[in-house]
């Protein structure tokens, strides 16, 4: 065991005295998280609204409704409404391509809806545009839908306020307390149903923290970074593991064998500098994680914990990759191919609730998948040490096999004279 | 070495006598007790034997070295020095064959044999990024060394190689002659009993490579074993007790240097280059050969080249040149010399030991 520190302590100050790789490998997940974190975490308000020319046939109630819509709150600042006079004006608008869609209310719109009868209302999409004509229709599809719901829950009441409103007259005392206590009744009975909603929606992107503005790339960067980071380590394992091939280059490694110690010992000590380079690079991410974007976890033994296994299992894959190539080329170019599909299949890159579900199915079988879960669970979920244990377990088993094929793909190599 | 007598009154004669008797005793070469003292064969390869597949690199190599003399290993690219010397230093399991270091076999105890054997590769395996002092301490710390003695015995080596001074520098800022010095100091840091030096010399300045033969020399005072592999001839020729000539896997002669000298033949070895037919020449050759004392022998012969090692004196040789010419031979360039090593080599191998 002698030989096996000695070896280490003299990797760790190659290391330490050449740290230009290691380097490169700690800031790339932090470069990226940032740059994907800045790129989709960016405030809303900067894309431009979409706009939308409007022909009302109908000036009814629930037409006015609609147009309301999209000048207030979501609405203004998602649209930007054009109203035209008549279908003429308002396709002439859709192909000199100065609107993304023209929304038709057509004529006894109001008369339908509030009769309960089935009416319709007219998108015309702009198909010179991409995406903003899609949107346009998205949203006409929710005021539909909400209108209609609306109007079911709470038709009787509105009927009298179209009457109200169209009599001319101010409403009185009474009329305005009946439709109120109307509403009430109406309310109250889908209210089991209605409030609270089954299912909520919230949308902190549009919190925004009044303190500092800029939180949510920080937050999707945060959400990238465990990813981002264990594709990193592994390619840092992967470049720790090639010394191997360039001692064999450099004649250091023949110098040791010939020397009066177990080969073994050697293999064993340049995996463990690996291995302890993983962890200290690990340490390093999560200390900028806490003080850049404030991640922290519940379980700081599973961090630990996770962060042994993760870089033994990072380890042995390299090794093995290095013990099985013939070259100082080969190995890095195997190795970084089978990461990057590691990193696709295992959720690296890619959340894997966005991967089709076939991919997903395989993702089990990535080291990647395992490290990258771990440490999103222990960062999101507040997973315990406990709850991580299928993680570890896995992790440590394939950090042990990998090694094991490793020195002994190194040994047969060694004895071969290669 | 010199010593200082004092002769006394009473009886200068008497005590110069007893003093002169310890001097031819302490006068020997320290090589020569050490001889008498070590085991005899500290090198022993037997019937070694190794291939690449279907290549058969060594074919049935035997050498021994004893402690305190030097072992040439001379062949070209490709003869099986370094396949010999990757077996020997336990590299390589060979196919058959026997290797002993300091009396202990290679294949039944690998570790012990090599706490005996210090390896100076022919590249210069060094760490680039660690000090010379750290390079030699790290691969002394692999033969067990440890503490003070390992720092000590660190300074020794690096002052005998000439890098004290930079001994706290990065290799990596090291000249050529520098690195290989290292190199050379790393392969001596355990003090090794047995010394497999491959080409030490190759591609450095001539300051350097005297300061490395310096060192060879020393080593080999002290009465390690050393086996020498090199494509300098004439190092081959002033620092080998016996030179092994290699080609094809297989030793082709073996003797000392004087043997092999003697196996191309006494005189002088001419070189002739022309256009030879190899009937004419050889019938020019006979009748040239009745005028020289020793007689004449044909020790290469080539469409545009020949050796020729001529017996007697140099007026041998200018009497067969003189008969060659006359004989219509026609000839372009001349040159003669001592037989060497490189004759002896042409002679074996039919090429140089460049080519």
């Amino acid at each position: 065991m002698k030989t096996f520190w000695m070896v280490l302590g003299k990797d760790l100050l190659r290391k330490v005295r050449s740290p230009l790789a290691p380097a490169i490998y700690l800031v790339f997940p932090v470069f990226f998280a940032l740059l994907i974190g800045l790129t989709f975490g960016s405030s809303g308000d900067k894309i431009a609204p979409v706009k939308i020319a409007l022909v009302d046939e109908d000036g009814g109630l629930a037409a006015r409704f609609l147009k309301s819509s999209f000048g207030q709150s979501e609405g203004a600042k998602r649209f930007e409404v054009t109203e035209a006079a008549n279908m003429e004006e308002g396709t002439r608008l859709v192909e000199d391509d100065k609107v993304s869609a023209l929304l038709r209310i057509p004529a006894g719109f109001s008369d339908s809806l509030f009769a309960a009868r089935s009416t319709h209302l007219d998108v015309v999409k702009n198909p010179a545009q991409g995406i903003y004509p899609q949107i346009a229709e998205e949203f006409v599809k929710v005021l539909a839908l909400g209108s209609g719901a609306a109007v079911r829950v709470l038709g009787g009441p509105l009927q009298e306020i179209r009457r109200s409103a169209r009599s001319n007259q101010q409403p009185t005392d009474a009329f305005i307390s009946n439709v109120s206590t109307a509403i009430n009744h109406r309310m109250r009975g889908v209210g089991r149903y209605a409030f609270p909603p089954a299912i909520r929606v919230e949308d902190a992107a549009h919190k925004p923290d009044e303190k500092s503005n800029d939180s949510t790339p920080f937050k999707i960067a945060l959400f990238v970074l465990p990813g981002m980071a264990v594709f990193s380590i592994l390619m840092l394992a992967l470049g720790g593991m090639v010394d191997f091939q360039r001692e064999v280059a450099r004649g250091t490694l023949a110098r040791q064998l010939v020397a009066p110690v177990p080969a073994w010992n050697v293999v064993l000590g340049k995996m463990a500098a690996t291995w302890m380079v993983a962890i200290i690079c690990i340490v390093i991410l999560a200390i900028v994680a806490v003080v850049w974007a404030g991640a922290g976890v519940a379980s700081a033994p599973g961090f630990a914990t996770l962060s042994l296994t993760f870089a033994l299992a990072a380890t042995g894959f390299a090794a093995v990759i290095q013990s099985a190539s013939r070259s100082e080329r080969t190995g890095p170019v195997v190795g970084s191919i089978l990461v990057m599909i590691m990193s696709m299949l295992g959720g690296s890159w890619i959340p894997l609730e966005a991967l089709p579900k076939f991919v997903r199915h395989l993702s089990p079988y990535t080291l990647t998948y395992w490290a990258g879960d771990g440490y999103r669970r222990l960062m999101f979920d507040n997973a315990t040490m406990a709850q991580l244990l299928p993680n570890l377990g896995i992790l440590v088993a394939i950090g042990v096999v990998l090694s094991a094929v490793a020195i002994v793909l190194f040994k047969r190599r060694f004895e071969a004279g290669a | 070495m010199t010593y200082h007598y004092t002769i006394t009154q009473r009886n200068p004669t008497a005590v110069f006598t007893v003093l002169r008797a310890a001097d031819l005793v302490l006068s020997r070469p320290w090589t020569a007790l050490a001889r008498k003292e070590a085991p005899t064969e500290m090198i022993q390869v037997e019937a070694l034997r190794k291939s690449y597949g279907s290549t058969r690199a060594v074919d049935g190599i035997s050498f021994h070295v004893p402690a305190g003399t030097i072992y040439g290993l001379l062949g070209p690219n490709g003869a099986g020095k370094t396949t010999t010397i990757s077996c020997i230093s336990g590299l390589l399991k060979p196919d058959a064959g026997r290797l002993s270091i300091d009396g202990i076999d290679l294949g039944s105890d690998p570790i012990r044999a090599r706490r005996s054997l210090g390896v100076v590769p022919q590249e210069t395996a060094i760490y680039d990024t660690l000090t010379a002092a750290e390079n030699v301490a790290y691969f002394a710390s692999l033969y067990g060394m440890a503490g003070a003695s390992r720092r000590a015995r660190v300074a020794e080596v690096l002052e005998r190689v000439g890098l004290e001074p930079g001994s706290k520098q990065q290799s990596r800022k090291f000249s050529g002659g520098m690195k290989r010095r290292l190199n050379l100091a790393i392969g001596l840091v355990s003090r090794p009993r047995a010394l497999l030096l491959d080409e030490p010399t190759v591609g450095i300045d001539p300051q350097a490579r005297i300061n490395i033969l310096e060192v060879v020399r020393e080593t080999l005072r002290q009465g390690t074993a050393i086996l020498y592999t090199t494509h300098y001839l004439e190092e081959a020729e002033s620092l080998c007790d016996r030179v092994g000539i290699v080609d094809h896997g297989r030793i082709l002669a073996e003797g000392t240097v004087d043997e092999l000298r003697r196996s191309v033949g006494e005189g002088t070895v001419v070189t002739l280059r022309g256009r030879f037919d190899a009937d004419a020449f050889r019938a020019a050759i006979a009748g040239a050969s009745r005028g020289a004392d020793a007689g004449v022998r044909i020790v290469t012969l080539e469409n545009d080249a020949a050796m020729v090692a001529v017996g007697g004196g140099r007026g041998a040789a200018s009497e067969f040149l003189s008969g060659i010419v006359r004989a219509g031979v026609d000839i372009a360039e001349i040159s003669m010399q001592e037989p060497s090593l490189q004759s002896v080599f042409i002679k074996l191998t039919g090429r140089e030991l460049r080519d």
